[in-house]
């Protein structure tokens, strides 16, 4: 009777409609962060097949006669994206040890890292010489690295998002979702860039 | 002395140290699990495919 009773109080209280029917424990932003990189890293899959099909499958030589890729400004570029992962851990760990300034220095610092590697590759393809139609491996060299130069893009703009976020206080010892997720999505990034220019411009 | 299988280990431990984050050991590395794990996943990238690129380049050089 009296649990009836304290069932019909609560109803009540209740206002708004029902929360919604949450049948995973993994939090929605998070599974939708997941389900993204595995899709990407099946798209990332299908131009690795592009390129594996040209130097095996057609032995076709890398690059091209006449093509000369800039090894040097790549591995700087590299070198660039992985310390910008570094920043990034550093302002996530900023942010669990209530440490707010090393937090905004840390994002802030990897978006500016992430924005002159972008600006770096957009300048490699200016001075590069080739154009994407001149032949097959051009094709795969501005699709690989245009592919991965997006996916920087999309970085930088949720490095954007959670930059302002940290500068407005939005971010807590335990309320830090906006800073891992992106955090989760700069590291694929950089992985991918590994394959990227081991496969690209030393291999 | 140092082991084979715990040298990759003791960098990113080191890695993460110079960081001021001691990651809690996890059975499976996941990156998709949290980007503390995602940040180990890549320093480790980095060591294999570092140690890899390494060695094709010096078969290169020698044959």
């Amino acid at each position: 009777m009296e649990s009836a009773t304290a069932v019909g109080a609560h109803e009540h209280e209740h206002h708004g409609p029902p929360p919604a029917n949450q049948s995973s424990r993994v939090e929605s932003q998070f599974l939708g962060m997941v389900l993204f990189i595995i899709s990407e890293v099946m798209l990332f899959g299908a131009f690795f097949t592009a390129y594996f099909f040209i130097r095996v499958v057609a032995d076709d030589p890398w690059p091209a006669e006449g093509m000369e890729l800039p090894v040097a400004i790549a591995g700087v570029n590299t070198a660039i994206l992985i310390s910008s992962s570094a920043t990034m851990h550093w302002a996530l760990e900023s942010a669990r040890n209530e440490n707010r300034n090393g937090l905004r220095a840390g994002l802030l610092t990897t978006f500016l890292l992430g924005f002159a590697f972008l600006c770096i590759q957009i300048n490699e393809y200016a001075n590069i010489g080739f154009a994407p139609a001149d032949n097959a491996q051009a094709s795969i060299f501005y699709g690989l690295t245009g592919l991965h130069g997006a996916h920087v893009f999309v970085g930088l703009l949720l490095l954007l998002f959670a930059t302002t976020r940290a500068f407005r206080g939005h971010f807590t010892t335990k309320q830090h979702r906006g800073v891992e997720v992106p955090g989760i999505y700069w590291h694929f990034v950089d992985v991918m860039w590994i394959f990227v220019y081991t496969t690209i411009y030393i291999l | 002395m140092l082991s084979h299988a715990s040298l990759p280990v003791s960098l990113v431990s080191s890695v993460f140290a110079a960081l001021g984050s001691v990651p809690a050991p996890t059975l499976v590395l996941n990156p998709l699990r949290s980007e503390r794990e995602a940040f180990r996943f890549l320093i480790y990238v980095v060591v294999v495919v570092g140690a890899i690129v390494l060695a094709i380049l010096l078969v290169r050089a020698i044959s």
